[in-house]
């Protein structure tokens, strides 16, 4: 039984992995520890999170603006060795919110991005997407927003 | 989307003896103990710069409470002021207890 994809669950740190048994790809949660198998899913739900930070030491004069994006897409036991575009997909609807709400140059001071696999359910399966937008100047100003997109 | 935790989610930037490891986990133990919960299990990912550890609980636990455990059980630093800083988002910060499987930085060509 080769596998074919191996993560671990961001929700549980259990291992996710898919392999393929008579033709079909089959996805897996199963024990990190005993190798035991947990359930079997779908596939996975992949996250990237994008985040930009200008805390107010650094704003002065300016605004100081947190912002967090996380985009999110159910990838299917099939499409998991797509995995890395789809990741870079979800990256760049991640930035072009960020833009959308906030304009190029808050954009451009993104900096960090990161993925999460978790084995969950199918919200927005792949290519629509869901994603999550925090943001706040000061504390008491926080602004939180959902939707769903297209890569 | 639910805002109670079941699972501390610990970020640990070093690479430390096995031994030192297992030493930690018991004193993890205490940590959550002393604050009336038990631990069912952890899980460890060994990443680039340590490990990702993730603590199962007996009981849900409120952000508040999740946010101090995750600091008392020595996550990343870094982590912890993201973790105040999302307070205050009742509705959505759940979805941003963020342990990555991978990270990388924003591409140059998106400057």
């Amino acid at each position: 039984m080769p596998i074919t994809f191996r993560s671990v669950d961001a929700e549980t740190g259990e291992e996710i992995i898919s392999f393929i048994r008579r033709g079909v790809v089959v996805t897996m949660v199963r024990d990190a520890v005993t190798k035991r198998f947990i359930r079997g899913v779908r596939g996975i739900v992949v996250e990237v999170s994008v985040l930009m930070k200008y805390p107010p030491d650094k704003a002065k004069k300016s605004n100081p603006l947190y912002v967090d994006v996380k985009t999110s897409t159910f990838v299917s036991g099939e499409d998991l060795s797509k995995i890395t575009d789809i990741e870079h997909q979800l990256e760049n609807r991640a930035l072009d919110i960020i833009n959308e709400y906030f304009g190029e140059y808050v954009r451009d001071m993104a900096y960090k991005v990161g993925s999460e696999h978790k084995a969950g359910e199918p919200e927005n399966a792949y290519p629509s997407v869901g994603y999550y937008v925090i943001w706040h100047h000061y504390k008491g100003d926080e602004t939180e927003e959902s939707g769903y997109t297209y890569v | 989307m639910s805002d109670t935790y079941k699972v501390l989610k610990i970020d640990i930037d070093v690479h430390i003896p096995l031994t030192w490891l297992e030493e930690w986990i018991e004193t993890r133990k205490w940590i959550c103990e002393s604050n009336g919960l038990e631990v069912t299990k952890v899980r460890f990912e060994p990443t680039e710069h340590g490990y990702h550890v993730w603590i199962h609980l007996d009981r849900e636990i409120d952000y508040e409470l999740m946010a101090k455990l995750q600091f008392l059980c020595g996550d990343d630093h870094n982590r912890c002021y993201f973790t105040q800083q999302r307070k205050g988002f009742k509705k959505l910060r759940s979805k941003f207890n963020i342990l990555f499987n991978r990270k990388w930085d924003v591409e140059q060509n998106v400057r």
